[in-house]
This record gives C-alpha cells, sequence and structure tokens, in this order.
C-alpha cells in the first residue's frame, strides 16, 4: 500500500484529503507544519508528498521541500497552494517539486494526479 | 541537480535582480547625468567670467599703453595729458608712487611721470567680477541642489506607490487566499459526498468543519463590505442609546462565539443600567473583529479577560479584551490599526485574514465619538484591547 503524507493547515482541506485517499487505498499520515513531517520522513519514509506552502510553525512548505531535498529524499512531491503566481510556480519546481496544484482544487484530479506521480516512481 | 542546473539558476536570479533593480539604474544614471551636465555648465560659465574680467583688464592696460605711448612720442617734451584729467579711469602720476603692474612711464621723455588706471574703476571691475563668479556658482549650486531634491521628491513618490502597489498586491493575495481556502474544502466535501458512501458518524464532524468554514467566508465578505463602506462618503451608524452591560454579557454568552464560554472570564464593575452612544451593529463589528483575532493568534490555549467599567472623569465606558496570546511590540501599538497591515514579522504569516479588521473596528470606535486602543508589553505576552465609548445619561 502507497504511503502518502499529507501536510495541510486547513482542517477541512486536510481531512478531505486523507479521507479520499484513504477511501482510494492509501495509507495516509497528515501533519499540520512542516516540522514534524521531516522528522516523521527521517524515520518512516513515504511515496508522495502532499505539501501545502503557507503553514504555520515558522517553516512553509517551500522551505521544507528544499530541507527534504537537500537531506537526499528523493520521493515525488505535489504542492498544493492557492497562490498561483508564476513566480512561486517556478521556484517551486526548480526547488525540487514534481507537480503543483492550485487551489480550489477537483479532488478527481488530485487523485489522479497522485496516481500518475506513484506510476512514474515505478 | 546538475552543475548547469545551478548555473541556470544563478544567471536566472541575476537576470531578475537586474530586471528589479532596472528603473533604480535608469535613475541613478540620469541623476549623474544631470549632475555632471550642471557641474559642466557651472564650469564653463566661471571660465567665461574669468576670460571676460581678463579680456577687460587687458583692454585697460592696452588703453595705458596706448596713452603712454602717445605722451612718451610728444616730441615737444612736455606732457600733453590732453582729455586725461577729463578721464576718471586713466590717471597721470609722478613715477615713484606707483609700483603698480598696470603702469606704465612715459618714456623717454617723461621719466618722472607714469599713466596707471585709476584704482576706482579696478575696483569696481574687481567687483563686478567676483559678483558675477558668485552668481556663476550660486546658480550652479542652487541648480544642483534643485535637481537633486526633485530627485529625491520622485524617488519618495514611486517608492511610496510602489508600496502602495505591493500592500495591494499582497491584500489581494491574502484575499485570494481567503476566499478559495473554504471553496476548495467544500468543493472537496461535495466531491466526496458525491463520490463516496460516508456513514452518518463520518459525515456529522465534516458538516462542522464545512459550517465553520462558510461561517469564515461570511466573516471575509462581511469585513471587505464594512472596509469598502467604511471608505466611502456615506456611511452612516445607527446611533443610539445601549445599554452596554446586558450587550456585552449577551455577546460573551452567545452561542456563535468561536471559543468555549469558560475560557472567557467577564467582570463588569460598570453599573447595569449604564448606557453609551453607539450603534449595536458597529459594536458588534468591533468585537467579532477582537475575539476573531484572539482566537486566530492565541489558538486552542485562549483565556480571553473581558472587562467593562466605567471611567467617572472621562464619562466613558471602557471595555478591555484581554488575551494570553503572541503579544507585539509596545512600539507597534499604533501600526496594527493600519489598513491591511498584519504584523508578519512577529505574527505566524499563515494565519487568515486580509489586514482589515483593527483598521476597520478602530474606524467605527472613531465615528461612534470613541476610541480603540490596542497594548502590549511585548511578543509572548500577550494583548489587551481597550474600547471607550462616550457615557450617557441612560
Amino acid at each position: 500500500m502507497a504511503r502518502i503524507v499529507v501536510v495541510e493547515d486547513e482542517e477541512l482541506i486536510s481531512t478531505m484529503l486523507e479521507l479520499n485517499l484513504k477511501k482510494n487505498g492509501f495509507d495516509v499520515t497528515c501533519f499540520d507544519c512542516a516540522a514534524p513531517m521531516l522528522q516523521h520522513l527521517e524515520k518512516e519514509g513515504c511515496d508522495v508528498i502532499l505539501l501545502d506552502i503557507m503553514l504555520p510553525g515558522g517553516m512553509n512548505g517551500d522551505e521544507a521541500l528544499k530541507i527534504l531535498r537537500e537531506k537526499g529524499h528523493q520521493m515525488p512531491v505535489l504542492m498544493l497552494t492557492a497562490r498561483r503566481e508564476l513566480d512561486m510556480r517556478v521556484s517551486t519546481l526548480d526547488d525540487g517539486a514534481d507537480d503543483y496544484i492550485t487551489k480550489p482544487f477537483d479532488m478527481y484530479e488530485l487523485l489522479a494526479r497522485v496516481r500518475a506521480l506513484l506510476r512514474r516512481a515505478g | 541537480m546538475s552543475p548547469g542546473g545551478t548555473l541556470e539558476r544563478q544567471a536566472g536570479h541575476r537576470i531578475r535582480w537586474l530586471a528589479a533593480r532596472k528603473y533604480h539604474l535608469l535613475f541613478g544614471c540620469s541623476l549623474l547625468s544631470l549632475a555632471i551636465l550642471i557641474g559642466w555648465w557651472a564650469v564653463h560659465i566661471t571660465s567665461t567670467v574669468e576670460e571676460q574680467h581678463r579680456m577687460k583688464l587687458e583692454f585697460m592696460d592696452l588703453r595705458v599703453q596706448f596713452y603712454a605711448a602717445l605722451m612718451g612720442h610728444n616730441n615737444v617734451g612736455i606732457p600733453a595729458p590732453g582729455p586725461l584729467p577729463e578721464d576718471d579711469r586713466i590717471e597721470v602720476v609722478p613715477c615713484p608712487a606707483v609700483a603698480a603692474p598696470l603702469t606704465h612711464p612715459l618714456q623717454p621723455f617723461h621719466p618722472e611721470l607714469c599713466v596707471r588706471i585709476a584704482l576706482a574703476p579696478v575696483q569696481r571691475l574687481q567687483r563686478e567680477h567676483r559678483l558675477r563668479r558668485t552668481m556663476a556658482l550660486g546658480e550652479a549650486g542652487l541648480s544642483v541642489l534643485l535637481v537633486f531634491v526633485t530627485a529625491l521628491m520622485f524617488y519618495r513618490l514611486i517608492t511610496a506607490e510602489k508600496r502602495a502597489a505591493r500592500e495591494l498586491q499582497e491584500l489581494w493575495s491574502r484575499v485570494t487566499h481567503e476566499l478559495k481556502t473554504p471553496i476548495t474544502g467544500l468543493k472537496a466535501l461535495l466531491q466526496t459526498l458525491q463520490g463516496q458512501d460516508l456513514s452518518r458518524d463520518e459525515l456529522q464532524p465534516l458538516v462542522g468543519m464545512a459550517l465553520k468554514e462558510v461561517e469564515r467566508q461570511e466573516k471575509l465578505a462581511e469585513n471587505l463590505l464594512v472596509g469598502q463602506r467604511l471608505s466611502g462618503e456615506f456611511h452612516r451608524l445607527a446611533m443610539k442609546d445601549l445599554r452596554i452591560v446586558p450587550f456585552v454579557e449577551d455577546y460573551f454568552s452567545g452561542r456563535n462565539l468561536q471559543i468555549d464560554s469558560d475560557r472567557i472570564s467577564v467582570q463588569v464593575t460598570a453599573d447595569a443600567q449604564t448606557a453609551v452612544r453607539a450603534d449595536p451593529n458597529a459594536v458588534r463589528v468591533i468585537l467579532d473583529n477582537l475575539v476573531d483575532n484572539a482566537v486566530k493568534y492565541s489558538g486552542r490555549e485562549l483565556k480571553l479577560e473581558v472587562s467593562l467599567h466605567e471611567d467617572e472623569e472621562e464619562e466613558t465606558v471602557r471595555l478591555g479584551l484581554s488575551d494570553n496570546g503572541p503579544g507585539f511590540k509596545p512600539d507597534k501599538a499604533e501600526t496594527i490599526f493600519d489598513a491591511y497591515r498584519r504584523l508578519e514579522d512577529e505574527l505566524p504569516s499563515n494565519k487568515h485574514g486580509t489586514g482589515m479588521g483593527l483598521h476597520i473596528s478602530r474606524k467605527l470606535a472613531e465615528d461612534m465619538g470613541g476610541s480603540l486602543k490596542a497594548s502590549s508589553r511585548g511578543p509572548g505576552t500577550g494583548s489587551t484591547f481597550v474600547l471607550s465609548l462616550a457615557r450617557t445619561g441612560g
């Protein structure tokens, strides 16, 4: 069973992601900020990360992405954000994100993108 | 990442850096060119003045030489000053008394006499020369100063415009985020309901969360509308004598509060019959914003102390709200009321809000003839907001 880590501080969005991913047969772990996610990856690892950009706790998603790439984690990362600016999309993809989806996203599309990332990762 | 990719990124950063600063570079170059031009012009004018001065002196010297030659070559051997005594610019004096460079002895026939320029025109010429040179330098200096002052004014204007544009962009970015986030959750919920069979137990908490999101959206819309109304000319308040004690007690026992009632303590020293001159809806908007901020920044550990007392001297009623949230630096006590302002340095940047709540609240308080002030001893020490409203006879 593929393991998905969701980092999203909005309770309803996080809950809906968890519920839908679980119903689609994934093993899901949710975090509302980035630091515990990084600790979790050190111990458990995962297959795909869904990472929000604006996060509490002093570390945004784009910063967390840089750190986990610097540490050598190579799993696919799908960024979730309400921000559509081209600069943000380009810099996030340059920093190591594999895909980018803007809010409000379509749940079916998001699930399809997760499946595509898992397929590519083999 | 490959070295090529790093190089490309560095080049990209460099290009972005140049693009971001191209107006500064252009502005600086224009300013420098103008200053150089004025400097060159000042040097040119000064040298022209010097040249004129030198030519005038030479011309006078030539005249002296001419007179000297004329008189010296008088074959009769007698000085024939002729028109000289009538000319106040040239004088004939005994030679030993003269040592000026522009003086020419009447050689060889009158060695004891000299022709020289009179002192007064030389002094006049010197004065005129000094004045013209000073004027030229002064004009140049003034021009440079004017250019720099104008440039400074333009720079400040442009900086202010850019800041305003950036703040507006940030506002819209926040508003967009605020609008999209609840919609994302609700859309995800509806799509889930469409595609999945959920039990009643699964559904119940989701509906609660969805309702919270709808309320959040409602508050955002309300704040934006009130903010827009306040910026217009024709917003009117429905002022009346409001019995503030029951109003506040009702408010904090209300079902719509986002916090449990055991986290709020209300201390009332004001008389129950005390009335203030206020618009109840405006007071409600202010309280909504203050409580919303306290909940937003203090989280689950929030403790809210509400106090209500009368100030006999100022004839006001003071409604205070103190929380145990993150607080702020004391010097930010005024800036937090600016429109679209949020304390990004000190507060978590992910928190919801447009930065309009406190601005609207203060504006409403002032429009009711009252005031809204904030205080904090510093980050991590909580904050206190005091709404003062004018007391009436009740």
